[in-house]
C-alpha cells in the first residue's frame, strides 16, 4: 500500500470567543490518496470550512488553537514547517479555492496580473512569460478569448468566469491537492454543472487529489471517491461514496439523504431532522447528534463518541450503527 | 365567480426597471435605458393549487413575485387577483388586497425588525388590520406560533436570537397573521441547511392542506420545486420557457432548458462524473438579451429558425413549450 499524499491525525480546532471556548474541529482523523476525490459533506457550522483552513494553517491564533497528533502531506510536516517553508506548499504543493469568487478576486486588480502573480512567486517566471502561461490556464478552465480578456477586472466577469479565473489561479502552481470549498455554491445550476465538469476534467489530467468540502450531498455524490460526514465538528461517518450513500450507518447520514426533496418529485412527506444545529460553545459529554436523533438513548447522551470501523473501508462514530433499521421503521410509519 | 375561475391571473406582464441617465445623458437628450426584468409573461394560478416559479438567477421569478403584490409596477398587462387589479384599488381596497395576499422572503432577518421582539412583531400586524379585538391579540400571537411549530417563549424573543429555521417560522407565522388566502413565497428554503429546509417544507405542506391556501412558489432549486408544486413554470431572462403540470414537465421536459436546467442537477446515483457539461457559455446579461429565442446561444439544438421568436407550442392543453421544435423534442 502506498502512504496516503495527506494523513491527519486528531486535528482539533479551538476558538476562544466572548461566549466560551467554541470546538470546531474536533479530534478529526482522516487521510487523502493521490488522485482520490475525499468529499466533505455537512451543514453550516459542521466545521468542515475551518478544517481547510487549518490544514493550510490559514487561521489567526488568536482566536484559533489547532493541535494535531498528525498533519503530514506526502513526506513533509506541515505542523513543522517555517512561515516561509508554509507559504511554499500554498499555492504549489496545496491550492485552495473558496466558496465567492468575488471575494477570492481583488477588485481592483485586472484578472491576468492576479493569476500571473502566483506564477511569478512559485515559478519565478518573468512578466511576459508569466502573462503567457496565464493565458494559457485561463484558456485552459474555458474563458473564451483569455488573451483578450486579460486584461479585465473582475467586475466585468460573470460569476461562473471568475470562479474560472479562481480555478485557473490555484491550477497555476501544478497542485497536488486541490482544497475546493463550496466551490459551486454561489453559482446558477448550469453554471455550476460547467464547473465541477471541469475540477473532474482537470483531476483526469493532473491526477491532484481532491478535497470537496460541500453541504450539498448530490454534488459530493457525483464528484467523490469517499465521503466524510461532518456533524458539530465531529467526522461522524466516513466511508466510499457508494457505502454513505447507499448504505449509511449513522443516523445524522440517513436524516440528511431523506431530507432531501428529489428532482423525480413528491415523495410524500420529507423525513426531515427535528430540533436545531447544535451549539458549537456548549459541549455535550455523548454524542453531538443525540439530542436530535430518533434512536438516541441515555448511553448515546453520556458515552463519548470515536469514530470506529465497521469494515475495511466504513467507520461510523454511532454507538448503535444496528438502531438504523429501527429508525428506518420509525420514519416509515 | 365558479369554482374554478383562476385565483391569480398574470397577463402579459412586463416589467422594466430604468437605469439611471448620467448627466452626459441627459444633455445629448439619450433616452433612458431599462433593463426589462419580466417580458410578457402569462400564468394563472387556481384556487388550493400551488405554482412553481423556477429558474436560475435573472429569469425574473423573484420581480414577478414581488409585481403581484405590488412591490414592483408592470410596465405592461394586467394582475388579476380574484377578479380584480391592484392598481385600480382605493386605499381601503389595497389594503383588503394586502390581506388577502401576503409575501414570504428569503431572508427573514432582513424582513423582520431587529428591534421588535417576535411576539410583538406579529401583534403590530393584527392591530393594524385588526384583525382581532385587541384583547384576544395576546392569544392569537400564541395560536400562530403554535400554529407554524414555535414555542409561546419565542414570542420574547428578537429574531437575532433565533436559529435561521425559527425565523423563517416566525416569518411564516407574520404572513399568516392576516389570514390571507394567497402566499407568495420568494425562496423561502434557499437559506436553510437541508435538515431543516425539510421541517419548513413539510410545515408548508400541512399549513395549504389546513388553511387551504393558494401559493406562488419562487426558487431555483428544482427537487424542492418539484416537491411543493402542482404545476411549474420555467423562467429564463425574463421569459416562460415550459409550463405544465409538475410532473409532465419533470419527467417529459419539452424545452431544451428545461431539459438542460434538469440534466445539470447532480445525479445521487453515486457515479463519478464523466460527461461533459450540459451546457456552454454564460447566462447572457439582462442588458443584452438574445433576439429571437432567449435559450438560443446556450443551446445544444439551435438552429437558423431560432433567431427568430419562437411561439407557445401546446404539448397538451395544459402543457406548453416556448421553443420551435417543441413539438419533435
Amino acid at each position: 500500500m502506498t502512504s496516503p499524499l495527506l494523513s491527519i491525525r486528531d486535528l482539533t480546532v479551538r476558538f476562544e470567543t466572548p461566549r466560551g471556548t467554541v470546538t470546531a474541529n474536533d479530534r478529526l482523523s482522516f487521510s487523502v490518496k493521490s488522485g482520490e476525490t475525499l468529499g466533505i459533506v455537512g451543514e453550516s457550522g459542521s466545521g468542515k470550512s475551518v478544517l481547510c483552513r487549518a490544514i493550510l494553517r490559514l487561521l489567526p491564533s488568536p482566536p484559533a488553537q489547532v493541535t494535531a497528533t498528525e498533519i503530514r502531506f506526502g513526506d513533509q510536516d506541515l505542523q513543522k514547517l517555517t512561515p516561509a517553508g508554509m507559504r511554499r506548499v500554498r499555492g504549489q504543493d496545496i491550492a485552495m479555492v473558496f466558496q465567492n469568487p468575488m471575494t477570492s478576486l481583488n477588485p481592483v486588480w485586472p484578472i491576468g496580473d492576479q493569476v500571473s502573480e502566483g506564477l511569478r512567486i512559485h515559478k519565478g517566471l518573468g512578466r511576459s512569460s508569466a502573462r503567457k502561461e496565464a493565458i494559457a490556464i485561463l484558456n485552459r478552465v474555458g474563458i473564451p478569448n483569455a488573451a483578450m480578456r486579460i486584461d479585465d477586472y473582475p467586475y466585468q466577469w460573470s460569476g461562473g468566469m471568475m470562479q474560472r479565473a479562481v480555478i485557473a489561479m490555484a491550477m497555476a502552481g501544478k497542485p497536488k491537492l486541490l482544497l475546493a470549498d463550496e466551490p459551486t455554491t454561489a453559482l446558477d445550476v448550469t453554471i455550476q454543472d460547467q464547473i465541477l465538469a471541469l475540477l473532474v476534467e482537470l483531476q483526469r489530467e493532473t491526477g491532484m487529489s481532491i478535497v470537496l468540502v460541500s453541504h450539498d450531498m448530490s454534488v459530493i455524490s457525483e464528484t467523490c471517491d469517499r465521503v466524510a460526514v461532518m456533524y458539530a465538528g465531529h467526522i461522524v461517518e466516513m466511508g466510499t461514496a457508494a457505502t454513505i450513500f447507499k448504505s449509511p450507518k449513522h443516523p445524522y447520514t440517513y436524516g440528511l439523504l431523506r431530507s432531501m426533496p428529489h428532482i423525480e418529485g413528491r415523495v410524500g412527506k420529507l423525513a426531515g431532522i427535528g430540533g436545531q444545529p447544535p451549539d458549537l460553545s456548549r459541549r455535550l459529554p455523548g454524542c453531538p447528534f443525540a439530542p436530535r436523533c430518533a434512536v438516541a438513548s441515555a448511553v448515546c447522551r453520556e458515552r463519548p463518541i470515536c469514530l470506529a470501523s465497521l469494515d475495511d473501508d466504513h467507520a461510523t462514530a454511532c454507538h448503535f450503527p444496528e438502531r438504523l433499521a429501527e429508525l428506518e421503521r420509525k420514519l416509515a410509519s | 365567480m365558479t369554482a374554478t375561475a383562476p385565483s391569480l391571473v398574470v397577463e402579459n406582464v412586463v416589467v422594466e426597471f430604468t437605469k439611471q441617465r448620467s448627466l452626459a445623458d441627459l444633455f445629448i437628450g439619450r433616452q433612458p435605458r431599462a433593463v426589462r426584468a419580466v417580458d410578457a409573461v402569462s400564468f394563472y394560478v387556481k384556487p388550493g393549487e400551488t405554482l412553481g416559479l423556477v429558474g436560475e438567477s435573472g429569469s425574473g421569478k423573484s420581480t414577478i413575485g414581488r409585481a403581484i403584490l405590488g412591490l414592483n409596477k408592470p410596465r405592461e398587462g394586467r394582475i388579476l387577483f380574484e377578479g380584480k387589479t391592484f392598481a385600480e384599488q382605493d386605499v381601503a381596497g389595497k389594503a383588503v388586497f394586502r390581506r388577502r395576499m401576503q409575501m414570504v422572503f428569503q431572508d427573514p432577518y432582513s424582513s423582520l425588525n431587529p428591534r421588535l421582539k417576535i411576539g410583538n412583531a406579529i401583534a403590530e400586524v393584527l392591530r393594524f388590520h385588526q384583525i382581532v379585538p385587541q384583547e384576544a391579540i395576546e392569544r392569537e400571537v400564541k395560536r400562530l406560533l403554535a400554529l407554524v411549530g414555535l414555542p409561546d417563549a419565542m414570542a420574547e424573543r428578537r429574531p437575532r436570537e433565533l436559529s435561521g429555521g425559527q425565523r423563517q417560522r416566525a416569518g411564516l407565522a407574520r404572513a399568516l397573521a392576516v389570514r390571507p388566502s394567497f402566499l407568495v413565497l420568494d425562496e423561502p428554503v434557499a437559506a436553510l441547511d437541508v435538515s431543516i429546509q425539510a421541517q419548513i417544507l413539510n410545515l408548508l405542506t400541512d399549513l395549504r392542506q389546513e388553511l387551504g391556501l393558494t401559493m406562488l412558489f419562487v426558487a431555483h432549486e428544482l427537487g424542492v420545486v418539484h416537491h411543493m408544486s402542482d404545476r411549474i413554470a420555467v423562467m429564463y431572462l425574463g421569459q416562460i420557457m415550459e409550463t405544465g403540470p409538475s410532473d409532465d414537465v419533470f419527467r417529459s421536459p419539452r424545452h431544451p432548458y428545461t431539459r438542460a436546467l434538469l440534466n445539470a442537477v447532480p445525479k445521487m446515483d453515486v457515479v463519478k462524473r464523466k460527461r461533459a457539461a450540459v451546457t456552454q457559455g454564460d447566462i447572457p446579461g439582462p442588458m443584452n438579451i438574445p433576439s429571437g429565442c432567449r435559450f438560443r446561444t446556450r443551446c445544444p439544438m439551435a438552429q437558423e429558425v431560432c433567431k427568430t421568436t419562437p411561439p407557445e407550442i401546446p404539448i397538451t392543453p395544459d402543457h406548453m413549450s416556448r421553443c420551435h421544435f417543441a413539438a419533435t423534442l
